[in-house]
């Protein structure tokens, strides 16, 4: 059982990396993604009481968004790979790496499902292991599949 | 872009949209909607008890009940029991998909789910529905032995248009859910 102080902790560390998963879902459109956001952390208030280890919260709240994002496409078909929105870049506006955003949200759209999932963890830095938890995979076969795809997406990002 | 490393700072310094709803809203807002599934919950437990007491008591007194009021109360109750009993299961199976699991396994989880009360919302509302209106039917020419013929037409008037726009009415909200469940299915298949 979560108390609110420590729920308000987990907002306010894992918003942002729920939030650009749901942005990778929702092929960068922010008011879609900040409702998804919005749907997942109710999500993990409700069901709050699944949570079996502490320790396993990062692979608990990753799992929770990918199955909200998951349900929600349905709700969201129009957004297609043609509408990808402008995508606002920090530190400035950098026209080149806003360019090259939306080159690696149209390369994310057109991933499987599974690989979609592991390719927002790994664009968020989550390690092998954390990755193979999350996915219910093996780690020799986190291992393979994230090599494949790294390979993939520099590849694809190198065309641009 | 030809490193790994690049592609991660390009994402994660993606500028975040301001956001517009608080932790406050999001958590009034999960209570709510727990509270609101608490609440169907309980009001299907209401429904369902008070419909199997009716059934226990038509039961208990079946032998001494005549043709065809035994078998047509039977019918009748054993048909909105059986449906409200289904509903609740199917509440409480909702309530315990776990959304934790790996996604493969939470789709094939929710899958199950949806395939279930699609066949709820299709083959058993309208199995028990004919049943009920069985157990009614068999029941009408006796009401014209009790009743006298005035009220008898009325009762008859009364079915005669309450029963096409009940079936109407559930006929579309079967269609409704329905058409969400099979896209759904489409989706997740």
């Amino acid at each position: 059982m979560i108390t609110e102080e420590e729920f308000n902790n987990i907002y306010n560390e894992y918003h942002p990396k729920v939030y650009r998963l749901c942005l990778g879902y929702m092929s960068g459109n922010q008011p879609l993604a900040d409702d998804l956001a919005q749907e997942v952390f109710i999500k993990l208030w409700e069901k709050q009481n699944s949570i079996k280890d502490q320790k396993a919260l990062s692979s608990w709240i990753y799992r929770v968004s990918f199955n909200t994002c998951m349900m929600s496409i349905r709700n969201n078909k129009k957004y297609s790979s043609n509408e990808i929105e402008d995508t606002p870049y920090q530190p400035e506006q950098d026209q080149e790496a806003s360019e090259s955003l939306k080159q690696l949200y149209r390369i994310i759209e057109k991933l499987k499902a599974d690989e979609k999932n592991m390719a927002l963890l790994l664009l968020e830095g989550v390690n092998t292991e954390n990755i193979a938890e999350v996915l219910g995979i093996t780690k020799i076969n986190a291992r393979v599949k994230i090599h494949r795809l790294r390979s993939k997406l520099k590849d694809e990002m190198e065309h641009l | 872009m030809n490193n790994f490393n690049n592609i991660q700072s390009l994402w994660s310094n993606q500028e975040p949209q301001k956001q517009n709803k608080n932790v406050d809203y999001i958590k009034a807002e999960a209570k709510k909607r727990m509270q609101s599934s608490g609440r169907r919950l309980g009001w299907g437990i209401i429904i369902l008890s008070i419909t199997a007491a009716i059934l226990g008591i038509i039961i208990c007194y079946l032998p001494s009940l005549k043709w065809p009021f035994g078998p047509g109360l039977l019918a009748m109750f054993l048909s909105v029991t059986l449906r409200s009993s289904l509903e609740i299961i199917s509440m409480i199976w909702k309530q315990r998909l776990n959304i934790a699991l790996p996604t493969q396994q939470y789709k094939c989880q929710i899958l199950r789910y949806y395939r279930a009360r699609k066949t709820l919302t299709t083959t058993v509302t309208f199995s028990t529905l004919a049943l009920y209106f069985a157990g009614f039917s068999i029941m009408i020419p006796a009401f014209y032995g009790y009743m006298q013929t005035l009220y008898f037409i009325g009762v008859l008037v009364f079915i005669l248009v309450s029963v096409p726009v009940f079936s109407i009415f559930l006929i579309k909200k079967s269609k409704e859910e329905l058409k969400e469940l099979n896209e759904i299915i489409a989706l997740l298949d």
